[in-house]
């Protein structure tokens, strides 16, 4: 600027010696710009050192994988999440999507369709489902937290209804491929991580993905800049319906049957790996790198608490507590808080000297 | 200033006008009747009180709202402007009030929003980058990274952006709708030296502001708005603050006389 003050001509200065290095430019796709999900790593790690040091079989490698593991079928669906959060939107019916996909990759089977066959034909239908909810948001245009319950509860609904809430077998050589161990690591964590990899490389590295940030951080923004705004939201939801049905195959792999109600705690999970993770629930803001972190940080807690001896039903606790922590870290009030605190330190630092 | 000729007298034909511009909003006719007239190398300011239709009229040339009469040309040619993206890709770009940088955004995702550039359908983060580095150093607007938050940044580092990205894409003219309003003074005189810098690059410029000040100090024209009617279009190097002041309220007998178009 041409008139610059102390403060501005600080920062000039600060401009003119520095471009950007390969660093800084790929280190906003791992951690976002406010760096959040750093500190949900120095969790992650803090939670392992101290439940190492109350048994340190938790430390081994199974149990590592087993944690993974454990969050692998809610974690591919919870990227789909982190997708549609980004995108300024909700989709509250990933659950219900994993349930119903889930049950049907069981019937098909059951009736003797290859695993090849059955598993293309249930990714076509979750991203069917997907669609219904693109509709529901991007065109009706109904607000996406009563429009995503509502298409939710109309699949639970359905799978409920088509089986009487029995659960349905399926051969057990159906999937084997997706339970036979490889290097020691369950197909489901090689699955999560290889989603993690295509959906980082959209999220991040392609103009959609970069769309879809821009959709969730400033609509208006969005519209005036050519972004076809209403097409991002519908591929959001789509591609939320694809993972939930990954997921849905994931559990009904884990569970060895199809479960009607199978994926009706993930309501709550795949919006919480998220949010702990770092993903604005008001769009535009977070990473997937972070949601994974939040992710394993939820697995994690899981296990932690069963080495620490308390029984599974402390779980519930233990998540709600994780979330509220996440949110009140990252609230607004808090941080203007904390950066007040860190100015006044600061400046109290600067004062020593002079005296 | 020293005024190249083809800015002093506008007599060349208007780069970007309007004509006969009319807006009805219901029983409401906001804008009446309006002529404005843009030129390569000049700033045309665009002042009226609350109220008076300056944002319908700025609206209307940027393509997102549709006058209910009139024409708009471009190059002395008819152009019909369906959305703010038709203004768009004909070379008009709008910087609103508001800001339309999404604020969780880095600056490179704001400068290359809606036209990012790819490789085989990846981003080019680096080239993009790099030529937002220049954009923002050849307009002189420093920023701690072109990586920062949007939301990391003063205000004028924030003006300084949108209105560097609006030109970022070789656009010809340029509407801007208040943009030295909640700015610091420092701030303030960064952000008329880019436009300046823009009008001097031979970009047709379009403010509105409230503030007089700035409009002497950057505009070539002043074109006066009442009850969404022009009542005054003036060189402004043959005007005083308080003649605009006169005509923006009505309050003088002369303020119809001091239209010399």
């Amino acid at each position: 600027m041409g008139v610059q003050g102390p403060e501005e001509g600080r920062v000039a200065a600060v401009t003119a010696g520095r471009r950007p290095g390969r660093y800084t430019e790929y280190r906003n796709l791992l951690f976002g710009a406010q760096r959040y999900p750093k500190i949900i790593l120095a969790a992650v790690i803090a939670v392992g050192v101290i439940t190492v040091i109350i048994d340190t079989r938790f430390a081994s490698w199974l149990n590592v994988t087993n944690i993974l593991r454990a969050a692998a079928p809610v974690g591919v669906a919870a990227v789909g999440q982190t997708i549609v959060l980004i995108g300024g939107n909700f989709d509250l019916s990933i659950g219900s999507i994993a349930g119903l996909t889930g049950l049907i990759t069981a019937v098909l089977l059951h009736s003797g369709l290859g695993a090849p066959e059955t598993i293309v034909l249930v990714l076509l239908i979750g991203m069917g489902l997907g669609l219904v909810n693109a509709v529901v948001v991007g065109i009706i245009r109904i607000n996406p937290i009563i429009g995503t319950l509502g298409t939710g509860s109309v699949f639970y609904g359905a799978a409920v209804l088509a089986t009487k809430g029995v659960p349905q077998v399926y051969p057990r050589e159906g999937l084997t491929f997706l339970v036979t161990k490889r290097l020691g690591i369950h197909p489901s964590v090689f699955v999560y991580v290889g989603a993690l990899l295509l959906f980082g490389v959209f999220l991040h590295l392609t103009v959609w993905g970069v769309r879809t940030y821009l959709l969730g951080a400033n609509v208006e923004a969005a519209r005036t800049s050519g972004v076809p705004t209403r097409q991002t939201v519908m591929l959001t939801y789509v591609i939320s319906g694809l993972l939930a049905a990954v997921g849905g195959i994931l559990l009904t792999v884990e569970l060895g049957s199809g479960q009607p109600s199978g994926g009706q705690t993930w309501l709550l999970s795949t919006l919480a790996g998220p949010i702990i993770g770092g993903v604005a629930v008001t769009g535009g803001a977070g990473t997937l790198f972070g949601a994974f972190l939040g992710m394993v940080l939820i697995s994690e807690i899981n296990s932690s608490l069963v080495f620490a001896g308390y029984t599974s039903f402390a779980r519930e606790l233990a998540l709600g507590i994780a979330i509220l922590v996440a949110m009140i870290v990252q609230a607004d009030s808090i941080r203007s808080l904390l950066r007040t605190a860190r100015r006044r330190a600061r400046q109290r630092v600067g004062e020593e000297p002079g005296e | 200033m020293t005024a190249a000729p083809a800015r002093m007298n506008g007599n060349g034909d208007p780069l970007y006008a309007g004509y006969g511009l009319t807006k009805w909003f219901g029983g409401l006719r906001a804008v009446h009747d309006l002529t404005l007239e843009l030129f390569a190398g000049q700033v045309l300011a665009l002042v009226g009180d609350n109220g008076a239709g300056k944002s319908t009229a700025l609206k209307m040339l940027a393509g997102s709202l549709r006058p209910d009469a009139g024409s708009i040309l471009l190059d002395g040619e008819s152009v019909r402007l369906v959305s703010p993206r038709t203004a768009r890709t004909l070379g008009i770009e709008t910087v609103y009030q508001d800001l339309a940088l999404a604020d969780t955004l880095e600056v490179v995702q704001n400068v290359f929003s809606g036209r990012e550039l790819t490789r085989y359908g990846f981003l080019r983060r680096a080239e993009m980058a790099k030529q937002t580095v220049s954009l923002l150093e050849n307009f002189k607007v420093h920023i701690p990274s072109v990586f920062a938050q949007i939301a990391a940044l003063s205000g004028g580092q924030r003006q300084g952006c949108a209105i560097s990205r609006a030109v970022s894409g070789g656009s010809r003219v340029l509407l801007l709708d208040e943009p030295t309003a909640a700015l610091g003074i420092a701030e303030r005189g960064g952000v008329l030296d880019l436009i300046k810098h823009l009008r001097d690059a031979g970009i047709g410029i379009l403010i509105i502001s409230h503030n007089l000040p700035d409009v002497f100090e950057v505009a070539d024209r002043i074109t006066v708005l009442r009850r969404g009617e022009r009542v005054g279009n003036v060189a402004a190097g043959e005007v005083t603050a308080t003649d605009v002041v006169a005509m923006i309220t009505g309050l003088s007998q002369n303020a119809a006389a001091a239209e010399d178009a």
